[in-house]
């Protein structure tokens, strides 16, 4: 009778004191939350997916060792080829540990790059058939990307991987997202400046496969010189040039070669290479007429000019 | 026999030495059993952490820092494993074991008021597990401050050696800084150490009044797993109580929230695995949580133990 007593007792001050302690509790947790100094909680789709380990996952400091030996076990997976293993093994390790980059990056990376490409050379599949896997796993990698930013938002390194993805040009490329994304990225306050200046010229490189952005890509390419040396890059020195050639351009100032490469040398070298690897589609206006203009001005030999004969209605 | 009265009269209720002596009696005993071999076993599995090198396989940014990350896992697991397992069996232990040795006979029939014998007996196990974690702190640090100054020189070199400017190379190694010896790896420790605080007191209030070691060992164990997952019980009964909704889920986590302690906002060491710092605020929170859990259960321990006849 006296324990049982004792028991209600017992029960009634927790009761009371846990009823009182209950949202300063809420609240502490959430600040740490938002500090992301705990793990976020795990739903219980994601306790299911996680089976037993879903138990040690509530364990703290556990989580990141069952992560990083579970990744260490995916690079046979790698050797081997096992997608699927690879697939469902990242699941869980990000899960397990939400907020490393480098689970994301790996993950993103397997699916886009590595198994969009090992599918491609599935010889037992049709060409169409090569094409939907090769583009369901890069929709794979992009979705993983997605999920690791809903997770760690504010964190410019996964708008950075989502972008170079949408950007990359093996990857079926959505530069129009990619400027999407790297625009976003901008939008993250504190960002250092060498990943500010990154990332506009990523902006311009992106822009420029755009044959509709014309005039967009000429104006954030002066935008981008005018602010200095540091920007002065071949990527927006040759949008500038051609840019300010093209037909369909409103021009506020044309800028002279020397004030747009430093010097009649520099700009020749730039423009040469610039040249030398121009896409089949893109046209780059003005530039072998600069090449003809510098060639004749810096005297090139015959032998070494871009355009030894110079055209007929020329003379 | 007035005399002897007026003694026990005169003994206070709170003696700060008469705990000293069953705190230092209980912590000698413990040492006896030669709980502190665990530190060998705990070197060596941070010097086999140390040598692991992961695969870089994507060859990004993100790979050097996760051996470190890797050393600082191994290490607070082990540090929680260890302080975990000893708050839990050493505490359950505790009172069994004097009835046993009839140890308790001995106090209890002296001028020793029973919040003292608790008192004395509960900080006798938690001075062992705080110096155990200090020493657990210190290795940890040295094989951190090693490997983290080790990779910070490595890539540095290599860095200058790509030609990367000046500005990058700060922020990378900013980075790894970030993930080697800074005071947040000691404040990691002191949220360890507040764990095992709340589940030495869970334990002791179960004792006084369960009759067997195996059970305290059980219901305390199932305590903590359930006040592992408290906050989520919480958040789901906070969430329902605003939407005005009520089922019997929504009422089962409402009793968990209340009746069971969260003891994962002392995991903080999550947070310091992943290069984060933990403000001195939050420090101040948590150590004023967890002191009022201590309190509360202390109290309560000593309430049902305050008339238990032997």
């Amino acid at each position: 009778m006296k324990r049982l007593l004792n028991i209600v007792v017992i029960l009634a001050v927790l009761g009371v004191t846990g009823w009182l302690k209950m949202p300063y509790e809420q609240k502490l947790s959430e600040e740490l939350h938002a500090l992301k100094l705990v793990p976020p909680r795990l739903s219980l789709k994601d306790r299911s997916k996680l089976k037993q380990k879903a138990f040690i996952a509530t364990y703290g400091s556990l989580r990141p060792t069952i992560a990083a030996f579970m990744s260490v076990r995916t690079t046979r997976y790698h050797s081997d080829q096992e997608w699927d293993k690879i697939e469902n093994s990242f699941d869980e390790i990000v899960l397990l540990d939400p907020y490393n980059y480098y689970y994301w990056e790996t993950a993103s990376w397997h699916m886009a790059l590595n198994a969009a490409v090992d599918q491609q050379e599935d010889k037992s599949l049709s060409e169409v058939g090569k094409d939907q896997v090769f583009k369901k796993y890069i929709k794979k990698g992009k979705d993983i990307i997605d999920r690791a930013i809903e997770i760690n938002p504010g964190d410019w390194r996964y708008l950075n991987l989502k972008a170079r993805l949408e950007s990359n040009r093996y990857r079926n490329p959505d530069y129009t997202a990619a400027v999407e994304t790297y625009r976003e990225l901008l939008a993250i306050p504190n960002l250092a400046d060498h990943i500010v200046r990154s990332t506009k010229l990523s902006i311009q490189h992106c822009m420029q496969h755009l044959p509709e952005w014309h005039q967009k890509s000429y104006d954030h390419a002066l935008e981008l010189f005018e602010k200095g040396q540091r920007y002065r890059v071949p990527t927006v020195q040759n949008e500038i040039l051609i840019g300010q050639n093209h037909p369909l351009n409103v021009i506020s100032h044309r800028l002279s070669l020397s004030e747009i490469y430093g010097s009649d040398k520099e700009a020749y070298t730039d423009l040469k290479i610039k040249w030398q690897r121009r896409k089949l589609g893109q046209k780059p206006y003005g530039v072998e007429y600069s090449i003809q203009e510098l060639e004749n001005r810096l005297k090139i030999p015959q032998a070494t000019r871009v355009f030894p004969h110079r055209p007929l209605f020329l003379k | 026999m007035a005399t002897n009265t007026q003694h026990f009269q005169k003994t206070s209720f709170l003696s700060f030495s008469r705990i000293g002596v069953i705190a230092s009696h209980t912590f000698t005993q413990l040492v006896r059993m030669k709980v502190f071999y665990f530190l060998v076993v705990f070197v060596i599995l941070l010097w086999a952490a140390k040598q692991i090198i992961l695969p870089n396989q994507t060859g990004g940014d993100g790979s050097p820092e996760q051996e470190l990350r890797l050393l600082k896992s191994t290490g607070f697991a082990a540090m929680n494993m260890f302080s975990m397992l000893l708050a839990l069996s050493a505490t359950a232990l505790l009172i069994p074991k004097d009835i046993e040795d009839r140890t308790i006979y001995t106090i209890l029939c002296k001028p020793v008021p029973r919040l003292d014998y608790l008192l004395g007996k509960l900080l006798g196990v938690l001075v062992l597990i705080f110096v155990s974690l200090v020493a657990m702190d210190l290795v940890l640090s040295f094989f951190l401050h090693q490997k983290a100054s080790g990779m910070i020189a490595l890539q540095t070199e290599q860095l200058v050696a790509r030609g990367t400017p000046q500005e990058v190379i700060n922020e990378q190694l900013a980075g790894l800084k970030a993930h080697g010896l800074t005071i947040n790896i000691h404040f990691a420790t002191i949220a360890i150490f507040l764990k095992a605080i709340v589940i030495a007191s869970i334990a002791l209030l179960i004792s006084t009044f369960s009759s067997s070691t195996l059970f305290t060992l059980i219901l305390t164990l199932i305590i903590i797993v359930i006040g592992l997952i408290q906050a989520d019980a919480r958040e789901y009964a906070t969430t329902m109580a605003q939407f005005g909704e009520q089922n019997k889920l929504s009422n089962i986590s409402l009793g968990v929230a209340i009746f069971f302690p969260d003891l994962q906002f002392l995991s903080i060491e999550d947070g310091v695995i992943d290069g984060r710092n933990v403000p001195m605020s939050i420090m101040l929170q948590i150590s004023m949580v967890a002191i009022l859990y201590f309190a509360i259960y202390v109290v309560l321990s000593w309430f049902a133990f305050r008339k238990k006849e032997f």
